[in-house]
């Protein structure tokens, strides 16, 4: 095993704590950290630059980029523990913790010996649209060839495969600024906002504030950079209504200054020393005023021949190791650029004790400053030359310069090769404008800084320092502090007299001349090796022309076709590249062939910190009656109906679901059943104008409804569609109560306010939901008078007294109650309604005054059988939403005289007037086999003409089956159905289409028991013999 | 996610809101006077433009109020909330992205 | 009809301003005239309270949801002791403060007063409807569950799960709010009647989702302690 230690560490500098030893295993390698590395700067400071493998032609990749940027620097963390492993962490952005465990990932057996890298070779085949063109040639050979093939050689990093143990956190929080990103330009404008009042947010995704202060050698008012970071940072501090948020990314940025921002709470603290309670994450919801884009920029690499080995990085990079973390990535330099800026990278290391052996500059005419200064320290420059490829397998070590001809291609021979260990290259620099796409604002391409920058922002918002393309300090600093002091002043508040500029000490920025693709003369295109464009999804710049030649020209369709910027890192380096070369390919500008759009999130957000608290039983809430526990005690299995939980039937040991409903029906038809039917919406209607409004919603008449009664209704929407059912009672003079289906309660509530309050304001009614008032137990079946008569003793509630239909105040167990006789079930029913908090005390009393009589708690699988046999619809199992009250047998509900209520117009529009829509009928299995619980035809099943499946497709459709279960009392299986025209086609036989085959059943009656309805106002035989 | 100025409660979430679709669509007084097209057009048919649109929103989570609201379907800024019965307010057409 | 004998105190009529009368307990607890969806998680609830955060639930008052215009209110203030408020998102009391008034919407209050006063109330303001036409008026005192949470913390617990601006330069003492809370509408009345005239937030939450509430706002709470407490 080989021995790891900190060479690649420079004796002093850096902002790690030297005094901690941190050990870490990679690969199952032992190293050496200190506390303020991240893993990227520690595998470096050990050497270490071969990370992973890349997707697609596993090719060996290194550390790019020293930021959230980087392509190829992804590992698996805490592969030993499945629950809280974590797949395709950037290296670049993971803190080192002592114990660390990372590995990388797309490797197998390992990331030196990968047998995957073989698939390089067949890039000629695998190039872009590759799947496409595979599974349009052969779907068997994609099936068994090539996805398993593909599904065992791609993707990032294996997925945990136990419950996260760790608690996510949300916030949400409200401010005048949001200042995203503390680098020099977000610091400044953090300075000048604070200690106005105004509630200022600063969110850095880093643990570090500084931003690109801690990776370049400069001054401000004689302070070194992370000297002034750290004396902003104090001020701040000290200010109490400034939120320092680190590691805190920005992930998105939505309509009127919504951003949503990921803070890695505990992920910075080894597992076993989070302080307990803590979440790992949490996801900030941030309101401002006014947002400060502090975001800063990406450098971009070069496109040339094999530019991905490992010990090939952006030269910024390399300056960030080194200052940051005191690491000297390479001791043998070359640098690659197109512009000035880079070539203080090369100065750095050099300064730092690096041989750099060559500056090769793709310009013929570099500019005068830093370039100047790498003459003046006698470094070999060679302008005019760009780097043709790259020497080296698991590290680079050779690169070989050539010059272009004539058309600007790069000759297909070396000129010279020149030996490195580590290969800078610069392609510039692309503000990171992410954010600011996302907010809708329009880029626009700037020739001179060969990059897009933000042009209207369409939001409360401003774009500061490298995220708006400005590159000196000192105008970052003084537009942060502008930029603050305006956004507080526009949040009403009064910022204070401006600081003076500060004086700075940075080097020129220089020019720049675009180079896209170091691209080798024509017919020698693969000259020297791959020249990638996307380093995670392994696009080349081969696959690019390669795209445009098939006809994707589009920027959208190339992206797709290419996979570019579809990894985990949306091709931060790589889009500008890859549009570049796309503009050249299509002869047209940059700003023709145009930019794709950015997308939330900026990095990868778990899916477990987006759900945040919102897991397991606080997913949805459960919305529970006042007898809840009651229905728990007595082993109820639950219903989900809407968010309530609903007995749905309460098995007896040894019982299944069958048996217990079968039980339970007998009970209701034979004894007496309870119910609860709390859920059921409740709406008190009062106005002068109610029974008008009434008149208005439901489809039949209300007018003459007489104090004390009770009437069915069902209302439609105005496209005459069947919308909700249920009865209403009139309570007093102007006063009503009517009641919903369970799962539409808010939704009947919202309908009848739109129409009070827009269409009918005129009319005197108000609506107050008293749903949960009210605790309701139904009482049915023949012996319900017999108990009804115990529980309101002295009262008579006998069907005689008590008709059908009306509503009593009642005394009912020493409850004040509202008991209604409505049946859902054909029998004697009584539904009492006492307070919600007496449900309890009710149910008890119930089953303790009923045991003799047989009183048996049922569920609503039982509630749905005998309801069924009665014919009665259940809104949403018998209509979708395209039922006309006709077409469900109800036609005697729709008024004829009233001039108008909703949907009435609807009615008479042809379509609802054809005999052959669907209508509501019963359905029996033809050949009745009792005690067949197989003749339970599913629900759902389609209905055609017997024969029609024998026949040719396509098999015309009758209707389906929308209820079926088994009845006890039919002692056989039935069901309802919407079938075409079945109303006049009761008797006939059709056939139940299943996938063993057909089943003949005969068209019925919906009403399949007691169709003449003699058991309503109780049966008297069984009334006597409970007597 | 909108922030939607309610009349009464002040700027709220959206997810305290229900949409209601296109305002000022009035229900006809007399529907039976409607022609089979015209009564179609009253319910199935809305407008669905690029920039300014009134459309009806309820602060369900809150008072419960229904209103009317001058949205930008473009950048889907909140340009202008009045009441139930009032006419639409002027909109700066500088405010509005789908104008351009 | 032979009919069994039951419990004298399950076959009187209950006063509702007489306590428990139904004989099954007191109220709060299982079977009592009042019984709370909380009794099982009180416990908890206690548990999960300290210094910076407590969580408890009120006692049984009266509530009564009130629709009525503008024109109605000096006399319906006459009657009831507080004028209702016609400031969105606000309450008034009463001078002994026994009485309040929520404003839930421009023509919706919520008059919230001691136990056992809703039938006295409900027919007294229901009476008002004489001089202006008509009113509505109905009891809805069953309706919801009462949470409240006091501490300097009880706001930063409210941020995780609701998307109004809680910081106290926005939102103080004498506000009444109706939003969203987690995935459950709530009504949050702000007053200062926490220790040392602190925060005091009512969490009014209708019954069906008292215990998702109390649960979640349980699992807020966790480790609160450990957190930055800036707001």
């Amino acid at each position: 095993m080989t021995e790891h230690t900190q060479d690649g560490r420079r004796p002093d500098g850096g902002l790690i704590d030297r005094s901690k030893r941190l050990r870490f295993r990679f690969n199952g390698h032992w190293m050496d950290g200190h506390p303020g590395d991240t893993l990227a700067s520690a595998l470096l400071a050990n050497g270490v630059h071969l990370v992973g493998r890349s997707m697609k032609y596993h090719r060996p990749r290194g550390l790019l980029a020293a930021g959230p940027e980087d392509p190829g620097g992804l590992v698996q963390l805490h592969g030993q523990d499945p629950a809280r492993t974590d797949p395709n962490c950037r290296a670049t952005q993971v803190p080192l913790v002592d114990g660390l465990e990372a590995d990388s990932v797309n490797v197998w057996p390992s990331v030196e010996r990968d047998l995957g890298a073989g698939l390089g070779a067949a890039e000629r085949i695998m190039g872009a649209g590759f799947y496409y063109k595979v599974m349009h040639g052969s779907q068997w050979m994609w099936q068994h060839g090539f996805e398993p093939l593909i599904r065992r050689a791609a993707g990032f990093g294996k997925a945990p495969t136990q419950p996260d143990p760790d608690r996510y956190d949300h916030r949400h929080v409200h401010c005048d600024v949001l200042i995203v990103g503390a680098g020099p330009a977000g610091l400044a404008a953090a300075q000048s906002a604070i200690c106005s009042g105004a509630r200022v947010i600063l969110a850095e995704q880093d643990e570090r504030l500084g931003g690109s202060l801690l990776a370049r050698d400069r001054r401000i008012d004689g302070w070194s950079g992370p000297d002034w970071v750290a004396a902003v940072e104090a001020r701040l501090r000290a200010c109490p209504a400034v939120r320092l948020l680190p590691r805190t990314t920005v992930t998105g940025y939505y309509d009127r200054n919504y951003l949503v921002a990921l803070e890695r709470v505990t992920d910075h603290l080894p597992l076993d020393q989070a302080p307990a309670g803590r979440p790992r994450q949490r996801l900030w919801h941030i309101r401002a005023a006014r947002v400060v884009l502090a975001t800063g920029a990406h450098e971009r690499p070069l496109v040339f021949g094999d530019n991905d080995r490992p010990g090939i990085m952006l030269a910024g990079a390399a300056q960030a190791y080194l200052h940051r973390w005191a690491v000297l990535p390479g001791r043998d330099v070359v640098l690659f650029t197109n512009n000035d800026a880079a070539y203080e990278a090369a100065l750095d290391l050099h300064a730092a004790g690096a041989s750099v052996r060559a500056i090769v500059d793709s310009r013929l005419e570099p500019g005068p400053g830093l370039p100047a200064r790498a003459r003046a320290a006698g470094l070999r420059i060679m302008t005019g030359y760009v780097i043709g490829g790259t020497t080296g397998t698991a590290r680079v070590t050779g690169a070989s310069v050539t010059k272009r001809d004539g058309a600007g291609r790069a000759l297909p021979h070396a000129l010279d090769t020149v030996a490195c260990d580590l290969l800078l290259v610069s392609g510039g620099w692309s503000p990171v404008v992410h954010l600011f796409s996302q907010s809708g604002g329009r880029l626009r391409y700037d020739d001179d800084r060969v990059a897009f920058v933000p042009d209207r922002a369409v939001q409360d918002q401003a774009c500061v320092g490298a995220c708006a393309g400005t590159v000196a300090l000192a105008e970052c600093l003084a537009e942060g502090a502008a930029a603050g002091a305006e956004a507080v002043r526009r949040a009403g508040f009064d910022p204070g007299p401006a600081r003076p500029a500060p004086a700075v000490v940075a080097p020129e920025p220089g020019t720049i001349a675009p180079l896209w693709w170091a691209r080798p003369a024509a017919g020698q295109e693969h000259a020297w090796g791959k020249p990638f464009v996307d380093f995670q999804t392994d696009t080349t710049a081969h696959d690019i022309r390669q795209a445009a030649r098939e006809g994707f020209e589009s920027v959208e369709h190339v992206k797709r076709y290419t996979l570019t910027g579809f990894g985990t890192d949306q091709g931060k380096t790589a889009n500008i590249n890859a549009l570049g070369i796309l503009s050249e390919t299509l002869n047209r500008p940059i700003p023709q062939v145009g930019t794709t759009t950015f997308r939330p999130p900026y990095t990868p957000v778990t899916f477990a910190a987006m759900a945040g608290r919102d897991r397991g039983d606080h997913l949805d809430p459960a919305r529970l009656t006042a007898i809840h526990d009651r229905h728990v005690a007595l082993g109820a299995e639950f219903e989900d109906v809407g968010q309530w939980k609903r007995p749905w039937y309460y098995p007896h040991a040894g019982e299944d679901m069958a048996a217990a409903v079968a039980r339970e029906c007998r009970a209701v038809r034979e004894a007496v059943g309870v119910l609860d039917a709390s859920t059921l919406g409740k709406i008190d209607i009062q106005g002068p104008d109610a029974a008008e409004f009434l008149n208005r919603v439901y489809t039949n008449a209300w007018k003459k409804l007489a104090i004390g009664r009770v009437r069915y209704g069902v209302m439609c929407r105005e496209d005459g569609m069947v919308f909700d059912d249920g009865t209403t009672a009139r309570i007093d003079q102007d006063r009503y109560l009517m009641t919903t289906t369970t799962g539409n309660a808010a939704a009947v509530m919202d309908h009848l306010e739109a129409y009070l309050q827009t269409e009918w304001p005129d009319l005197r009614v108000r609506l107050t939901s008293v749903t949960e008032q009210w605790a309701t137990v139904g009482l049915a079946g023949p012996r319900a008078g017999v108990l009804m008569a115990r529980l309101a003793s002295g009262q008579d509630l006998s069907p005689a007294a008590f008709p059908f239909l009306s509503w009593r105040l009642a005394v009912v167990a020493g409850l004040h109650a509202r008991v209604f006789r409505i049946s859902f079930t054909g029998e004697l029913q009584y539904e009492i309604n006492v307070p919600w908090h007496q449900g309890g005390a009710l149910w008890d009393a119930i089953l303790r005054v009923g045991v003799d009589l047989g009183v048996t708690p049922y569920g609503t699988e039982t509630m749905h059988v005998l309801r069924a046999e009665k014919g009665f619809i259940i809104v949403g199992q018998e209509t979708d939403g395209t039922q006309t009250p006709g077409d469900l047998g109800l036609d005697w509900l729709v008024s004829k005289t009233k001039p108008d209520f909703i949907g009435k117009r609807s009615l008479s529009r042809p379509d609802m007037l054809r005999p052959d829509r669907r209508q509501l009928v019963g359905l029996r299995p033809k050949d009745r086999r009792p005690k067949d619980s197989r003749q339970v035809f599913p629900e759902g099943s389609q209905i055609v003409e017997p024969g029609a499946a024998r026949r040719p497709p396509p098999v015309p459709m009758l209707g389906f089956i929308t209820s079926s279960y088994w009845s006890p009392a039919l002692d056989s299986g039935f069901a309802l159905a919407l079938v075409a025209g079945g109303r006049a086609r009761i008797g006939d036989t059709v056939s139940v289409a299943l996938p063993d085959g057909e089943r003949p059943a005969v068209i019925c009656d919906p009403v399949m028991y007691d169709k003449e309805g003699a058991r309503r106002d109780g049966h008297p035989d069984a009334a006597r013999r409970a007597a | 996610m909108l922030l939607i100025e309610c009349p009464w409660c002040g700027p709220r979430e959206e997810p305290e809101f229900h949409y209601g679709g296109q305002a000022h669509v009035v229900r006809p007084a007399d529907p039976a006077a409607l022609s089979d097209a015209d009564w179609a057009a009253y319910v199935f048919l809305r407008d669905n433009p690029k920039g300014v649109f009134a459309e009806r929103w309820c602060h369900t989570a809150g008072c419960r109020r229904w209103f009317n609201v001058l949205r930008d379907t473009v950048s889907h800024r909140v340009l202008a909330v009045y009441r139930m019965g009032e006419t639409a307010p002027a909109v700066d057409p500088a405010l509005v992205e789908g104008a351009r | 009809m032979d009919t069994p004998t039951l419990p004298a105190a399950l076959l009187e009529p209950s006063d509702p301003a007489a306590g428990p009368t139904a004989g099954f307990g007191a109220p709060g607890g299982p079977g009592g005239r009042w019984e709370s969806p909380l009794y099982p998680l009180e416990r908890a609830m206690a548990a999960a309270s300290g210094p910076l955060v407590t969580l408890s639930s009120t006692l049984p008052r009266t509530a009564l949801t009130l629709r009525a215009t503008e024109g109605l209110l000096p006399e319906i203030g006459r009657l009831y002791g507080v004028t209702p408020p016609t400031t969105p998102n606000t309450w008034t009391a009463s001078a002994d403060g026994r009485r309040l008034a929520l404003w839930l919407g421009p023509d919706e209050w919520l008059l919230v007063a001691p136990d056992g006063t809703a039938p006295a109330l409900e027919a007294a303001i229901r009476e008002t409807r004489a001089n202006d036409g008509w009113l509505g008026v109905t009891d809805t005192s069953h309706t919801y569950t009462t949470l409240v949470l006091t501490g300097p913390r009880a706001r930063l617990v409210l941020s995780k799960g609701c998307t109004l601006d809680l910081h106290p330069r926005a939102i103080g003492a004498g506000a009444c709010v109706q939003t969203l809370l987690a995935r459950t509408r709530v009504l949050l009345r702000f007053t200062d009647d926490g220790p040392d005239r602190a925060d005091a937030i009512e969490v009014w939450v209708r019954n069906s989702f008292a215990r998702y509430t109390v649960a979640w706002l349980l699992d807020a709470m966790t480790g609160i302690a450990a957190e930055p407490g800036d707001f």
